[in-house]
């Protein structure tokens, strides 16, 4: 049986009739038809999907869209104002950190939750932070660069 | 001045601000009205007749749209090994299997239902009755006489057997001081790009389909696609999306692209297949393991006379594009060393597992661990310095190789040197103390094939169109795809450096869409550089031609008396005399009122190579080659067996780095892959199922794991790569293995000998006392 809901995504409200077992994930990118959180994994393993919830990096693939009622959601969608990049999201693009793309909308997540919470992290703790996020094309290099250019 | 104005420098890729900010769509990103999910059934046994198939009760199911399974395709088995004259059997493959199974994840059907939960239900409810057939998993019960034949076409489950013989090599061994001879084995890997495979399809009412893959090889799926679902070639359009990443894995035509148009076609409406992870793992390529059994003989200074190779490879249990990996398995050993005396015997043996292909570093891997490795153990047991045994007998600029390989550039000494500098080498070599090490191996590649196997008759290798606009811009079509190696920015760059323009601003790449771009063979065998990128230096060259003439019109100059750069042409010594090229372009449209387009083609040169093994020697083999060398220092912790490894300087000689910051990017990721395949990655099976299905089976390189890297770019500007560029994102995956065991056996005296390392075969060495060398 269908269930309406209301998700709060990058400051703004959504309706949904979903299913109860649909996750965060799946409820964004088909009914919310935010698509750039990904899939790569389906069980919390690669962090593709990493989104912002209430100021915590989570991994959407593990998370049920209900559970994620009433709180505030941000996704990579929500982090460029006015047509004009985050100051993360212009440094991985300034230094090279994206490659294929698909695992960077969640590393931008994961870096931002660090951030957000440890403004002047160290080289092991960025390393820390991006732990989870699986990046094939890079070998990390010039992600952790980006992210240390934007602590700065 | 800077001899160029746009190559050479750091350039930021043109699709890295769609992608920062998720904006850009990759083939499962697509919603289109009334899309349908479509998921496909899989044969749970390794080896079965399919005796039925009750597609009924999940017809019935409320919200499934189409049940397709063999039957609803043709009898044209897909397959990417097809060009004139290999024979047809090489194509053994069904998108969904007619009356046979052979692994555990085998196509049998496949739904199309309103939403996933319903098609999986579907699913649930098809019914098929199977005979099960004895299954052989390991290559020694497959190669056994009276062993269950896999293929009726390939007697005794050999799929591939290639061999070549140049010089006298039992001469060589009789003549030779000192012969090693050694025995390597190397695992599975699978390329566990983040995006798993995904299709969008959507059939029209006029008969044709549009199809949004995600692939390496639009140009081949069209024709795959086409044949499967019985449509003319031309009726089906291929678009490529961004794609999260191939490393090979994404180069054959997978299953999951016809069945998504079939579905399509069948139910009325898109469908859209998205592979889940396991799915991904169990049913896609992967890399081929091998056992390698190689035999080298030197003279005392360590100058090699004679070189035999016998490399046996399970290829499980479809043939793929497996007869070009063991054929590059065998001839990528003729660099970067000169081989006077060649001998190799490789064979590729059918099992009922899934099914092995191309992956980064196609063909190189394997043997390169084992002479790498090899090459260590014989300075060292002639008291060689490892650097100097691999100067020695390295192959320099002008070299033809055994099989008539041309040497056009080498970097060979440069990068050992380079790499050895910066690892430290003269004074960490047999001077660390015990538990540490330092170690080195070098790499030799092909800057893209120089032969199709797919097309008998394409009308280039790379097509690249150039039109210039009414604003003095320009559009760049090519058919090449860009699957996250930065290619389309590379091409960008040579263009408008040929054109003379001051930007890539003033140019727009549109590509891979087998409808409007001219066709470019894909992405695979590290070719979009050198092949692509002549292609565009050729379009951009005669824009400018061109824009010269109509330039010096306008300035009453002589065309040879002019330069075109940053903009703008004008006499060459005294720049205030000219034209820009927009207003060359507008005044060219004025007088003439005729369009601006240039075609640029590249084909590689025929005189690449002896291929007397393959397609009866119709194909030569690559335009140039790479070189390159890694350096690794490491850390082996005695009482857990851990092997750290601290940094790797990786020395790579791409020619010329057009864009030097995609080229660190390859270079480093190349290093993540091959560290990932030395020390934490294997692909594992257990009576034909996968059990490393899943990322939490399936190690990979965290950043927490990744040593420093060092990307050290070499430049021999070669002379056949556009402006001296070669191929820079498989050659550095190669070395970084060798490397890091050769560091090992400097740290511990312990030889690698199989892959990957792990604490306990590293316990296990260090238990038998001093270990062996």
């Amino acid at each position: 049986m269908k269930q309406l809901i209301e998700l709060k995504v990058n400051g703004e409200s959504y309706e949904a009739a979903i299913d109860p077992h649909r996750t965060l994930l799946e409820v964004l990118r088909e009914n919310v038809g935010m698509t750039g959180s990904k899939e790569g994994c389906d069980l919390g393993a690669c962090g593709a999907c990493t989104v912002i919830i209430d100021g915590k990096a989570v991994l959407a693939c593990l998370t049920l869209a209900l559970d994620a009622r009433g709180k505030e959601i941000t996704t990579i969608e929500g982090l460029a104002k006015d047509g004009k990049l985050h100051p993360l999201q212009q440094n991985f693009v300034d230094y090279g950190a994206i490659q294929c793309g698909f695992c960077t909308p969640g590393a931008i997540m994961s870096a931002k939750a660090l951030l957000d919470e440890n403004p002047k992290p160290t080289v092991a703790e960025i390393k820390r932070g991006v732990s989870g996020n699986l990046c094939r094309c890079t070998g990390y290099t010039k992600i952790i660069e980006a992210i240390e250019v934007t602590a700065k | 001045m800077d001899k160029y104005s746009i190559i050479g420098k750091r350039q930021v890729r043109t699709d890295s601000a769609v992608k920062a900010t998720g904006a850009a769509k990759f083939a499962g990103d697509f919603l289109l009205p009334g899309m349908l999910v479509g998921k496909i059934l899989r044969s749970p046994l390794p080896h079965a007749k399919i005796l039925n198939i009750d597609t009924s009760k999940a017809m019935k199911l409320k919200g499934v749209r189409a049940v397709a399974t063999g039957k609803d395709i043709t009898d044209v088995p897909h397959g990417i090994m097809r060009v004139d004259p290999l024979p047809p059997i090489l194509r053994d493959k069904y998108s969904l299997a007619k009356e046979r199974v052979r692994f555990i994840g085998d196509e049998v059907a496949a739904v199309a239902a309103i939403d996933e939960d319903t098609a999986m239900e579907a699913m649930e409810l098809i019914k098929v009755d199977y005979e099960e057939l004895p299954a052989v998993f390991d290559i020694w019960e497959s190669l056994k006489p009276g062993a269950i034949q896999i293929h009726e076409n390939f007697p005794g489950n050999i799929s591939t057997l290639t061999a070549f013989h140049h010089g006298d090599v039992d001469k060589a061994f009789a003549e030779s001081d000192y012969i090693l001879e050694d025995k390597y084995e190397t695992q599975r890997t699978h390329h566990s790009y983040i995006e798993p495979h995904a299709v969008t399809a959507e059939f029209y009412a006029s008969g044709e389909v549009t199809i949004w893959p995600s692939t390496q090889t639009p140009f081949y799926d069209k024709v795959c696609i086409a044949e499967t679902i019985g449509v003319p070639v031309n009726k089906v359009r291929v678009i490529k999306p961004h794609v999260g990443g191939g490393f090979g894995g994404k180069g054959d035509v997978h299953s999951l692209f016809p069945i998504s148009a079939l579905l399509s076609r069948m139910s009325g409406k898109p469908v859209q297949i998205s592979y889940t992870r396991e799915e991904d793992i169990v049913s896609t390529t992967r890399r081929h393991p091998t056992i390698i059994e190689q035999k080298i003989g030197v003279k005392k200074d360590g100058r090699i006379m004679g070189f035999d190779s016998k490399i046996l490879a399970d290829g499980g249990a479809y043939q793929g594009i497996s007869m070009v990996s063991i054929f590059v398995m065998a001839v990528f050993q003729h660099g970067p060393y000169k081989l006077p005396n060649y001998r190799c015997d490789a064979r590729r043996v059918y099992t009922n597992k899934p099914y092995c292909g191309a992956q980064r570093g196609h063909g190189g891997i394997q043997p390169r661990f084992v002479i790498e490795s090899m090459m260590d153990i014989i300075a060292e047991n002639l008291n060689l310095d490892p650097l100097e045994i691999r100067r020695i007998n390295g192959l320099h600029t002008g070299d033809i190789t055994l099989n008539k390989f041309r040497i056009r550039s080498c970097g060979h000494i440069e990068s050992i040197d380079r790499a050895a500098e910066d690892i430290g080498w003269k004074d960490k070599r047999k001077k660390l103390p015990e538990g540490k090490g330092v170690g080195l191996a070098c790499n030799f590649f092909a800057s893209g094939p120089g032969f199709s196997y797919f097309f008998t008759n394409p009308p280039s290798h790379s097509g690249v169109n150039i039109t210039a606009e009414e604003d003095g811009t320009f559009l760049l079509y090519t058919g090449s795809s860009d699957i996250g190696q930065g290619s389309e920015t590379a091409l960008a760059m040579i263009a408008a450096e040929a054109i003379g323009l001051s930007s890539i601003d003033q140019l727009k790449v549109i590509a891979a869409d087998t409808a409007t771009t001219p066709m470019d063979l894909g992405t695979y065998g590290s070719r979009l550089t050198t092949i692509a990128g002549n292609a565009a230096k050729m379009a951009g060259t005669k824009i400018k031609d061109e824009l010269v003439e109509t330039a010096a019109d306008m300035l009453e100059a002589n065309k040879e008396d002019l330069e075109s750069r940053d903009g703008r042409i004008y006499v060459k010594g005294n720049p205030e005399k000219g034209v820009t090229i927009r207003e060359a372009v507008q005044t060219r449209f004025q007088i003439k009122r005729i369009p601006l387009t240039t075609v640029g083609y590249y084909n590689p040169p025929a005189d690449t190579g002896d291929t007397s093994g393959f397609a009866e020697g119709k194909v030569s083999l690559s335009p140039t080659w790479s070189f390159g060398a890694h350096a690794a220092e490491v850390d082996v912790d005695k009482e857990t067996g851990v092997v750290k490894v601290n940094k790797v300087s990786a020395a790579h000689d791409c020619g010329f780095a057009i864009n030097p910051l995609a080229v660190e990017g390859q270079i480093e990721g190349c290093v993540s892959m091959t560290f990932g395949q030395a020390t934490c990655e294997e692909f594992r099976t257990e009576k034909g199922w996968t059990m490393t299905n899943s990322f939490l089976d399936y190690k990979l390189p965290t950043s927490e794991d990744m040593p420093d890297v060092i990307p050290i770019i070499v430049e021999s500007i070669d002379t056949e790569g556009p402006f001296g560029a070669k191929e820079a994102s498989e050659g550095a995956n190669i070395p970084t293995i060798p490397a890091i065991t050769n560091a090992i056996c400097d740290a511990i005296g312990f030889r690698v000998r199989d892959l990957p390392i792990n604490p306990e075969k590293i316990l296990r060495a260090l238990e038998k006392k001093g270990g062996e060398k």
